[in-house]
């Protein structure tokens, strides 16, 4: 089993968006896959028209396996299962914040869950939260959306920076770009840098299109229809996780020195 | 964090996914979607798969444990290995083949010897095909979420060896986490006339085809009183009954194993025959001794070509690859020799001939051709025969050593395989376990010596046939050719030094005691069979 995280300090990046298509392709694919909603917003929930059910108490996830087992939701794809989540996912924060060793407890979970799944992803919420401080410790990659401004690439560098002991320890940081509008000077710009740069973003971009807003009003994956460019940069993009996750030591290196400098000579 | 190793120790195993399946009776198999008018349905696209069954054709693999299924044709073949009747569930593997595999060495490394191992040299054959259309219904909830999914199957089974089946069942399949939903389309469905809630199994179409039995006959139990004439009529019969059970598969040319079943069943009869001389009516034993020595020679070509061909194939990858076109052009041959074996085998004569020993053995004909010895107790005729035979061998084998002429060593053979076939009429008057220690040497013997004869035909074979490989095979093809000579040859050689051990063997006295005992035996069989006076 491996266990995929969404994350990035920001938030309206495209995490959701990649998630629910990654998880999709990962399905699709032949891999029994579980989407678990890190996200009190709940929308990859709401994508897949899962409901938390009124008697799921988040705060037994971690202890109580039959809880765990209760509280997933078959989704209109074969192999895909989802973990939903509403506000009541608070709860789950305040019981890590009772638990003596909190990511102990998440990684637990996620083995029992991996006795049946191959694949889990996580959405998460964005920012540091306790439960994204037990991602951190408990992924195998973090697939980190970014969008191509200067902002964006010093929060990822903070994150990278934040994430050292963690990085040295095996987590894998997959960045790609996401909501690409090549119209806009600075996204060219900002791309052309961490092209030039070799800075470790994967080459897949997801572009800024309708289409791909569109998705979260149809509720169903790109990739579950007819070809288009949106699904096939979805395609791309997993197809890169995959080749990265099977060859974890050829990864490049956020060079994060480089990066600093790109945003001082942008100021 | 290692998440691998912090798993709970506890029942922590995901639960099932809930699943019903029900047979559709006497209805048309979308009925069901009548019977729920408050379920919103969507329809999938309908999909279609078809399987070519494949076995050798006397469902070894089946009996084994495992169906084999082609799933593509082009642009490679897919073969699919599962365990039997679980071909929807459960896979032992899938091999891409440039062609349809023809025996167990078409798969790859441990395939090739797990199959093997099942199939020996028999033929991976078709047996029947397999098409499955499916209809998906998603069932939704007010937020248009699925809650379940109803499948529609409809399979067809039919082929060369299947009465055509067509059996339409409906699969209702659970989605997590909406068990409530479930239940409550299973009891809607429960209630649909023509719909009969069966066991949740995979669709098992092998199950469905009628399997080839393999005829290779059993010996008829003997009383230990019977006399001459009856004992070989029960043995001719049975023989009979395996010509005439192996005589489609014989003529089709579906597996050597047919053909070789056949002979061994005509060479027994005629061997018998030959040695149990007085039981039959001079005159009648000549004519059927002189008819079976001609319908052996019918099919002796085909049958040696056959096991030339099982070895070729055995050889490795690379040597196989450089004989390929040799292959081609033998199996041509071996094509011919089938043309000319079933016009022998259907002609008037072959016919006449197994009409002629069913009229002789049937218990209708009684003894009204019957020799002098045919009222003499069928045991008492063995001792003689088995211990006159036995001495011929021993004689032969004392003359023969590991170099002896091939011509000479051939007939050594032919004289244990002799001894062999009245070894196996003691079976009603000796108990097995005597005869085992008698069998075994005997078996070697019989090995080693067939092997030198194989050595031989093959030899003589491959000489022969590669003037019919073409010069376009080009060198490699008979380059290959020549490499397989040698083996051959050297597979001669071994089987000699072989021999001279086991002649040994055979020759010492254990081994001659044996046959001793079961001659004394056989002398006291019919007395111990009549019942003691008080």
């Amino acid at each position: 089993m491996k266990v995929l995280a969404l994350h990035n300090l920001k938030g309206g990046v495209g995490k959701t968006t990649a998630a629910v298509h990654l998880a999709h392709l990962s399905a699709r694919a032949g891999r029994s896959t579980l989407l678990w909603d890190l996200d009190a917003q709940g929308a990859s929930s709401w994508f897949f028209r899962v409901r938390v059910a009124e008697s799921t108490r988040p705060r037994r996830l971690l202890r109580d396996r039959v809880a765990l087992w209760g509280a997933i939701r078959g989704s209109d794809w074969p192999g895909l299962d989802v973990l939903p989540a509403d506000l009541s996912l608070q709860d789950l924060e305040l019981a890590l914040h009772d638990e003596p060793e909190p990511e102990r407890a998440l990684g637990q979970a996620l083995a029992d869950l991996g006795r049946h799944y191959e694949r889990v992803w996580l959405d998460c919420a964005p920012g540091l939260s306790r439960l994204a401080q037990c991602v951190f410790r408990v992924a195998d990659a973090l697939v980190v959306p970014t969008i191509p401004t200067t902002l964006s690439l010093r929060t990822l560098a903070d994150l990278y920076k934040h994430l050292k002991p963690e990085r040295e320890r095996g987590l894998l940081m997959l960045p790609f770009f996401s909501i690409v509008d090549g119209r806009k000077a600075m996204h060219r710009d900002v791309r052309e840098f961490a092209r030039a740069q070799e800075l470790g973003f994967l080459t897949t971009e997801i572009p800024y299109s309708a289409q791909v807003e569109r998705t979260a009003a149809r509720r169903e994956p790109l990739t579950a229809g007819a070809a288009s460019d949106g699904a096939q940069a979805f395609e791309a993009l997993a197809r890169e996780v995959d080749a990265r996750l099977a060859d974890v030591d050829g990864a490049p290196k956020l060079r994060r020195a480089r990066l600093l400098e790109f945003l001082q000579s942008q100021a | 964090m290692a998440i691998d190793e912090l798993r709970s120790t506890g029942d922590s195993a995901a639960p099932p996914v809930p699943r019903r399946v029900f047979e559709v009776r006497g209805a048309e198999v979308g009925a069901w979607r009548r019977f729920l008018p408050g379920a919103e349905l969507r329809a999938e696209a309908e999909s279609r798969a078809s399987a070519l069954l494949l076995d050798s054709f006397d469902r070894r693999l089946r009996r084994a444990g495992l169906d084999l299924a082609v799933l593509a044709e082009e642009p490679r073949v897919v073969c699919r290995l599962s365990p039997a009747g679980r071909a929807a569930s459960s896979s032992d593997g899938t091999f891409e083949l440039e062609r349809l595999p023809v025996f167990a060495w078409d798969f790859p490394g441990a395939a090739a010897q797990r199959l093997a191992g099942m199939l020996e040299a028999r033929a991976i054959r078709p047996i029947g095909k397999h098409e499955l259309t499916r209809a998906r219904f998603a069932v939704l909830d007010d937020q248009a979420k699925t809650v379940a999914w109803v499948e529609e199957e409809r399979h067809e089974v039919g082929g060369e060896r299947a009465h055509d089946t067509s059996v339409r069942r409906l699969v209702l399949q659970g989605v997590r986490g909406y068990d409530e939903e479930f239940e409550r389309l299973g009891r809607e469905l429960e209630r649909v006339p023509g719909l009969v809630a069966v066991p949740d199994t995979d669709f098992d179409a092998s199950e469905l085809l009628v399997p080839a039995r393999r005829a290779a006959g059993r010996w008829p139990e003997l009383p230990a009183d019977v006399h001459a004439y009856a004992g070989l009529a029960r043995i001719a019969r049975a023989q009979l009954a395996v010509v005439r059970a192996n005589a489609v598969g014989t003529r089709a040319g579906e597996d050597a194993e047919y053909l070789h079943d056949t002979r061994v069943a005509l060479r027994r009869l005629r061997s018998l025959l030959a040695q149990l001389k007085g039981v039959l009516a001079a005159e009648e034993h000549a004519h059927l001794a002189g008819e079976l020595r001609w319908l052996a020679a019918c099919t002796g070509p085909a049958r040696d070509l056959d096991t030339l061909l099982f070895e070729l194939r055995l050889t490795e990858p690379a040597l196989r690859a450089d004989l390929e076109p040799a292959l081609v052009a033998f199996e041509h041959e071996r094509a011919r020799l089938q043309v000319q074996l079933c016009s022998e085998l259907r002609g008037a004569r072959a016919r006449a001939l197994l009409a002629r020993l069913r009229e002789r053995f049937s218990g209708a004909d009684g003894t009204r051709r019957a020799g002098p010895q045919a009222e003499r107790p069928f045991a008492h005729l063995l001792a003689k025969r088995l211990g006159r035979r036995q001495r011929q061998v021993v004689r032969r084998a004392r003359a023969l050593d590991a170099h002896g002429p091939a011509a000479e060593l051939h007939e050594l053979r032919i004289a244990c395989k002799k001894l062999r076939y009245l070894l196996e009429c003691c079976r009603g008057f000796v108990p097995r376990a005597e005869l085992a220690g008698a069998f075994a040497h005997l078996k070697d013997l019989q090995g080693a010596l067939g092997s030198v004869q194989d050595a031989e035909v093959h030899g003589r074979l491959v000489r022969e046939l590669a003037q019919s490989v073409s010069a376009a095979a080009g060198p490699r093809a008979h380059l290959a050719l020549g490499r397989f000579l040698e083996r051959v040859e050297h597979a001669g050689r071994t089987a000699r030094e072989r021999y001279a051990g086991l002649a040994a063997s055979f020759l010492a006295p254990d081994s001659r005691a044996a046959f001793e005992s079961i001659q004394d035996t056989l002398a006291h069989a019919p007395e111990r069979a009549r019942p003691r006076p008080r």
